[in-house]
C-alpha cells in the first residue's frame, strides 16, 4: 500500500514539476506572448541617420550630454583632428565619427556619422543580462535600471557596437536610452531636435526604413544587422570606409542564453535539496513501517 | 487514493519551492506567461517655467527657449517658430546654457592689487562694492579726461548706444571696434557700391552655388547651412575654392584647391570670360547697374586678366577657370556668397577687391535682389538712442583726429568702424598723441593681431576699466573689473538683420535673476554716464533713464507693442514676402546704380575697378609656408574655449599641415612643434592632413588663453593671432586700401620640431 501511494505521489509531482518546467523554458513562447501584446500597443520608432547630408557640427552629441546631465570628459586631439570624445564611455553616449574619404582623383573629404546605441530589436545586451537590468521597450528603445545593474559587463562584452560601457565609479553602465523621457512625451530625442541639416530624422520604423531606401544613397546599415537595429544609416561611401563593424544579420541573442541565465545556483541547490527530502522523507516512512511490521512480528 | 492530504500539499510546496529556485528568483518569469512585462517608469519631465529669448552666443541671434525649475535653467531648445534657425540650435548655442554657471565666471566688482600686469601676471584681485568700483572707475575717468584731454580715454567696445553715448558725451573721438578684423571689406564695399547691406542668400532657390572660401556650414551657421543644405538636396551644384579640406568641401561637388590669397586673380578672370563671351544678363546690367556708362574702359581693363594669366598665379588650369566662369554665368540662378572669415573677409591685402569683383560678378549674372540670388538685407529699424532720450549738444572734441588713423581713411571714417591692427603702435609710439585710460567691454585683447604688442602698449595705460562675463585675458590687464551679465540674465532685443532674409525681432529677457552681483552692461555704463556726464543721461524730464527704460520704449516705438508683450511671444515678425528687384527697382527710380565701375572709389582716389593685387605677404625661403586661418564649429572665437562641453568636443588647435610637407620637416603627427611668423611663434601639436595643400599649415581661432582665471581655459592650444602682424596706418595708406582691413590671414610662416 505504501508503495502504491508513493508512485502516485512521484507520478503528481513529476507531472507537475514536468508541466511547470516545459513553461519555464520557453522563453521564446514568453517573448512572442509579448510581441502579440506588444504589437497592439506602440509602433517602433527608429532615427534616421544620413552621412551624406552631416555637416560635423556636433549639436547632436553635445545636445545629448546637456539633455542627459553627463558630465563633460577631458580630451586631448587625437589622429582623427575632429572626432572627441573618440568613443562611447559610461559618460559619452553619443559622439561624431569622423572619417576622411579619397574619391578617385585623390581629393579628400570629410564623412560624419553621429553615433549612439542602435537599439537593437533583439538586443544581445538584453539577453546576457543576468538580472535584467537592461529592457526593451515596445517604443523601441533599450533601457537600464541602474538600481538593477549588478556590474557583471556581460552587456559590455556582448555588444557587437562595444556600446554600453561601465562607470567604475558609480558601479553601473552607461549607455544611450533613445530619449526615452522625451519620446514619451511626444518629443523627439534631444540628439533629432536639433539637427540643422536634417541628417537626422525620427519616426515610426517602417516610415524611416521607406525614407532611407527612396534617400537615393547607395549604402544603408542598421536595417537587418544584428537582427535589425533602430538606427538606420545611409550613406554614399562604404561603412567599412566609416568605420563600422560588420556585424552578421542574425540577431545574437539565442534561447540557450535565455535558459541559461534562468539556471542559478540557489535554484540548482534548492531542487536537489527538495528532492532529497522527498525521497528521504518517503523512505524513513517506508523505514519505519518496516520496522513496526517486523516488530508486530506479522 | 481520493483528496489531498496535508502532507501531500507539503510535497506540493516543496516542490514549486523548488521549482521557484530553479529561475533564479526571477519569478516575473511566470508573471511575464501571464501578461505583459511592464516598462521601466522613467521619470518624466518635470513642468517648468518657459521664456522665450535670444542666444547670444554668435550674431545669429537664434530665438529660443529656456525652461527653467526654481530659478534654474534646466533645458534649453530652439524656438520653431524662429524663421532664421528653425526651431535648432548648434553646440555652442545648447552649451550655453553652461554659461552662467560656470565657476569661473566674474561675480563681483574687483580691483587690482599688484600693480604689475602682464602675460600671466596674478592682478592680486580684490573684491569690492559697486559704489566703490562706479565712483573710482568715474573719478578716475574725469581725472584723465581733465589732466590729459578726453582723446586720451580709448573705448576698446563694442558700440553699443549707451557706450557711444558716453564716449560723445566725454568727447574721445576713440571708438575702436573689431570690425576691421571682421567685416569691414563688406560694409565699406557694400557702401560705396550699392549703398546696402547685402547680408543674405536665397540658397534654396540657387542652381549653382560658387564659394570663395565661403565656409559658413562649417562653422554651423545654422540659418545659413539650413538653407544652404536645402539649395544642395534641391540640386544646386556647389563649387568650394578653398586650399584646405573643410565640412563645408566635402559637401561640393568640385573642390579647387587654390593658392591662398589669389581669389582675386581667378574672379578677375571669370569677369573676363564672362565679358568676352557676352555670357551675362545684359537687360538686368544694363537697367540696374552702371555697367553701360564705362563699358569700354571695363572691357579694356578686364581683357587683361585671362583664365591663362589667372592659372599662373592661382595654380588653377585655365580650362577650368574658363569653364567655371560659364557654369557660373549660364547655370542660373547662381550666386557667389561672401563672409568675414573667407578671403572676402579682411583677411587678404586683396579682400576688398575681391568683394567688388564678387559684387561685379553677382551683378553681371544678374544674382541681386533676385530668386536664388543675394538679397537686400531687411531689417526692423529701432529709433536710436539718441531719438528716444535726446541728449544735450555734444561737445565738440578738442582733438578729433583717432588714435588708430581712421580719419585718414575717408571711406572708413565715414562708417566709423575700426581699426584693431594699427592701436598697439600707435599707443607705443605715442602718435597722434599719448593715451592714458581705456574702457574694454565685451573684446578679448586676444582678438588683435599681435596681441603681445598691445599688451604692451596697455601696461602703458595709468587706468583699465574692463567689463567682461568670464576672467578673459582683457580682464586681468585692468585696474577694474566689472561683472556683465550674460544674455540669460538681461533685458534687450536683436532686430536679427545678420543673415536677416525674414524681418523677425527676437526677444532678450532674464531667465534667471542676475546671479551674484553681475549687472547688465547697459545699467553699467549709465551708473558711470550719471556719475562722470550726468546730463547725458537724463530723460526729459530731468531724471536719469536706465537701458531698460530705453528698451522699452524703442520696442514700443519700433514695433508698436509692449517690451511685456514682445517677451511673452518671443518673436515680433514684418510680415512681406521676397518680391525680386523690389529693392533695385527704387534704387534706379533715385537714379542710383549698381556700381560696378565704382564712381564712389575713384573720387577718393581709390581704384574704381577690382584691378589685380597679389597679397600682402608671398613665402620667402626664411619663412615658405602659407597660413590659413579657421573656426571648428564648436567654438565662437574665444568665448566658448572656456566651456568644458565645447572643449570637450574641441579641446586644442593644432597646426594642421600635409604628411609629405611634415615628413620632409622631420615631423611625425601629434609631436609638438614651433609655428613662426615674422612677428611671433606658437607652440602647438602638429596634426598631418592629406586635405591640406602642400605649402600650407591651418590654425583654428579662439585658443591659446592665459589668463590663469578661465579654470577650462587656460592652456588649451595656441593663439593664431600672435602670428598675424599688426600693421601701421602708413602701410595701409601705402597699399591704397580703403577699407583698413587688418589682413588676418596674410602672413607666411616656418613649422619647425620644438
Amino acid at each position: 500500500m505504501v508503495e502504491k501511494l508513493s508512485r502516485r505521489n512521484f507520478l503528481k509531482a513529476a507531472v507537475t514539476g514536468a508541466g511547470l518546467a516545459a513553461l519555464f523554458t520557453s522563453p521564446i513562447t514568453l517573448s512572442k506572448a509579448e510581441e502579440t501584446v506588444n504589437s497592439y500597443t506602440k509602433k517602433p520608432k527608429a532615427i534616421l541617420i544620413d552621412v551624406r547630408k552631416c555637416i560635423g557640427c556636433k549639436a547632436c552629441q553635445v545636445a545629448c550630454k546637456v539633455w542627459n546631465k553627463l558630465p563633460a570628459e577631458e580630451t586631448a586631439i587625437t589622429e582623427d583632428e575632429y572626432t572627441n570624445p573618440t568613443g562611447f564611455s559610461a559618460n559619452t553616449w553619443c559622439y561624431v565619427k569622423f572619417s576622411e574619404v579619397k574619391d578617385e582623383a585623390g581629393n579628400v573629404s570629410w564623412r560624419m556619422a553621429s553615433v549612439r546605441c542602435m537599439h537593437c530589436l533583439e538586443p544581445t545586451c538584453v539577453s546576457v543580462c543576468p538580472t535584467k537590468a537592461l529592457k526593451k521597450l515596445p517604443e523601441g528603445p533599450v533601457i537600464y535600471d541602474p538600481n538593477r545593474c549588478i556590474g557583471c559587463k556581460y552587456c559590455v562584452e556582448a555588444c557587437p557596437w562595444h556600446v554600453p560601457h561601465f562607470d567604475e565609479e558609480r558601479k553601473v553602465i552607461g549607455k544611450c536610452i533613445f530619449c526615452v523621457d522625451r519620446i514619451k512625451e511626444g518629443m523627439v530625442p534631444a540628439c533629432v531636435a536639433n539637427c540643422q541639416t536634417g541628417a537626422l530624422q525620427f519616426g515610426d520604423r517602417d516610415e524611416i526604413l521607406e525614407k532611407a531606401h527612396n534617400s537615393g544613397a547607395q549604402y544603408i546599415y542598421g536595417e537587418k544587422e544584428a537582427g535589425g537595429t533602430s538606427m538606420i544609416f545611409v550613406s554614399d561611401v562604404p561603412f567599412e570606409k566609416l568605420g563600422f563593424p560588420k556585424v552578421p544579420y542574425e540577431p545574437i541573442s539565442t534561447y540557450k542564453t535565455d535558459l541559461l541565465k534562468s539556471i542559478s545556483g540557489v535554484g540548482v541547490a534548492t531542487f536537489i535539496i527538495s528532492l532529497v527530502g522527498y525521497f528521504g522523507v518517503k523512505m524513513l516512512v517506508k523505514r519505519k513501517a518496516q520496522v513496526k511490521a517486523s516488530s508486530k512480528g506479522v | 487514493m481520493g483528496g489531498t492530504s496535508r502532507r501531500e500539499f507539503l510535497k506540493m510546496t516543496v516542490a514549486s519551492a523548488a521549482f521557484l529556485g530553479l529561475c533564479g528568483g526571477n519569478e516575473d518569469i511566470i508573471l511575464n506567461a501571464l501578461k505583459f512585462q511592464p516598462s521601466i517608469e522613467w521619470p518624466k519631465p518635470i513642468i517648468m517655467e518657459k521664456f522665450y529669448t535670444t542666444c547670444g552666443v554668435c550674431h545669429s541671434n537664434c530665438g529660443i527657449i529656456a525652461h527653467t525649475e526654481d530659478g534654474v535653467i534646466k533645458f534649453v531648445e530652439g524656438n520653431p517658430k524662429d524663421l532664421h534657425s528653425g526651431g535648432k540650435m548648434c553646440a555652442k548655442g545648447i552649451a550655453g546654457s553652461y554659461l552662467p554657471y560656470a565657476p569661473d565666471r566674474l561675480k563681483y566688482p574687483m580691483k587690482r592689487t599688484n600693480p604689475e600686469k602682464g602675460i600671466e601676471v596674478d592682478p592680486g584681485w580684490v573684491t569690492i562694492s559697486w559704489d566703490e568700483a562706479l565712483n573710482t572707475t568715474a573719478e578716475k575717468l574725469k581725472e584723465v579726461k581733465e589732466t590729459y584731454g578726453p582723446q586720451s580715454i580709448i573705448f576698446i567696445a563694442n558700440p553699443t548706444c549707451y557706450v557711444e553715448r558716453l564716449r560723445k558725451a566725454i568727447g574721445s573721438p576713440n571708438k575702436i571696434t573689431h570690425h576691421d578684423t571682421c567685416i569691414i571689406t563688406h560694409v565699406v564695399v557694400e557702401k560705396f557700391t550699392i549703398g546696402a547691406k547685402l547680408w543674405t542668400y536665397d540658397f534654396p532657390n540657387s542652381k549653382y552655388i560658387l564659394c570663395f572660401g565661403w565656409d559658413q556650414p562649417s562653422k554651423a551657421k545654422v540659418t545659413l547651412t539650413r538653407r544652404f543644405i536645402e539649395g544642395k538636396w534641391k540640386g544646386a551644384k556647389v563649387v568650394v575654392i578653398n586650399p584646405n579640406t573643410t565640412l563645408m568641401s566635402s559637401q561640393a561637388d568640385e573642390w579647387i584647391q587654390i593658392v591662398p590669397g589669389t581669389d582675386l586673380a581667378f574672379a578677375l578672370a571669370m569677369i573676363n570670360v564672362i565679358l568676352n563671351e557676352g555670357l551675362y544678363d545684359k537687360g538686368y546690367v544694363e537697367k540696374y547697374t552702371n555697367f553701360k556708362e564705362h563699358e569700354s574702359e571695363i572691357r579694356s581693363w578686364a581683357s587683361q586678366y585671362t583664365p591663362e594669366w589667372a592659372s599662373e598665379i592661382t595654380g588653377v588650369p585655365a580650362e577650368t577657370i574658363r569653364r567655371i566662369a560659364r557654369e557660373f554665368a549660364t547655370i542660373k540662378p547662381s550666386v557667389i556668397p561672401i563672409h568675414k572669415r573667407d578671403p572676402p573677409g579682411p583677411n587678404y591685402a586683396n579682400s576688398w577687391k575681391l568683394v567688388h569683383a564678387i559684387l561685379i560678378l553677382n551683378a553681371l549674372v544678374g544674382a541681386i535682389d533676385n530668386v536664388g540670388g543675394w538679397l537686400f538685407t531687411k531689417g526692423v529699424t529701432f529709433p536710436s538712442l539718441d531719438k528716444v532720450f535726446p541728449p544735450p549738444p555734444y561737445p565738440e572734441p578738442p582733438i578729433k583726429e583717432d588714435i588708430c588713423g581712421r580719419v585718414k581713411l575717408p571711406l572708413l571714417d565715414k562708417v566709423k568702424l575700426g581699426i584693431f591692427s594699427t592701436l598697439a603702435n600707435n599707443i607705443l609710439n605715442k602718435k597722434p598723441y599719448e593715451v592714458k585710460a581705456a574702457i574694454i567691454y565685451n573684446y578679448n585683447i586676444l582678438s588683435f593681431p599681435n596681441p603681445k604688442k598691445l599688451v604692451e602698449a596697455l601696461k602703458k595705460l595709468e587706468f583699465i576699466v574692463t567689463i567682461d562675463i568670464l576672467p578673459s585675458e582683457s580682464v586681468q590687464m585692468a585696474d577694474i573689473v566689472l561683472p556683465d551679465c550674460t544674455y540669460w540674465e538681461r533685458k534687450g532685443y536683436s532686430a536679427r538683420i545678420y543673415n536677416g532674409w525674414y524681418p523677425q525681432v527676437s526677444v532678450f529677457q532674464p531667465v534667471i535673476n542676475p546671479m551674484y552681483e553681475c549687472k547688465s552692461a547697459g545699467w553699467i555704463f549709465c551708473e558711470l554716464g550719471k556719475r562722470i556726464v550726468p546730463e547725458y543721461f537724463k530723460k526729459p524730464d530731468g531724471t536719469f533713464f536706465s537701458s531698460s527704460d530705453y528698451i522699452e520704449a524703442s520696442v514700443k516705438q519700433a514695433l508698436g507693442i509692449s517690451f511685456e508683450e514682445l517677451a511673452s511671444r518671443g518673436l515680433w515678425d514684418k510680415p512681406g514676402e521676397f518680391k525680386p528687384f523690389t529693392k533695385l527697382e527704387s534704387m534706379a527710380k533715385a537714379g542710383k546704380k549698381i556700381q560696378v565701375y565704382g564712381e564712389t572709389f575713384k573720387k577718393y582716389g581709390y581704384d574704381p575697378l577690382p584691378s589685380w593685387q597679389p597679397r600682402r605677404d608671398k613665402p620667402t625661403a626664411e619663412y615658405p609656408l602659407y597660413l590659413i586661418i579657421t573656426r571648428p564649429p564648436v567654438h565662437r572665437h574665444g568665448k566658448t574655449t572656456d566651456n568644458p562641453y565645447l572643449l570637450e568636443a574641441y579641446p586644442e588647435n593644432a597646426a594642421i599641415i600635409h604628411p609629405e610637407t611634415a615628413k620632409a620637416l622631420g615631423i611625425n603627427d601629434l609631436e609638438w612643434v614651433w609655428v613662426e611668423s615674422r612677428v611671433g611663434r606658437v607652440k602647438v601639436k602638429a596634426k598631418l592632413f592629406e586635405g591640406i595643400r602642400k605649402d600650407c599649415v591651418c590654425l583654428s581661432h579662439g585658443f591659446g588663453h592665459w589668463s590663469r582665471g578661465l579654470i577650462y581655459g587656460y592652456g588649451h592650444g595656441a593663439n593664431d593671432g600672435d602670428l598675424v602682424p599688426d600693421q601701421t596706418i602708413d602701410e595701409i595708406l601705402a597699399r591704397k586700401d580703403p577699407t583698413g582691413g587688418a589682413c588676418m590671414s596674410d602672413v607666411c610662416v616656418k613649422v619647425y620640431k620644438a
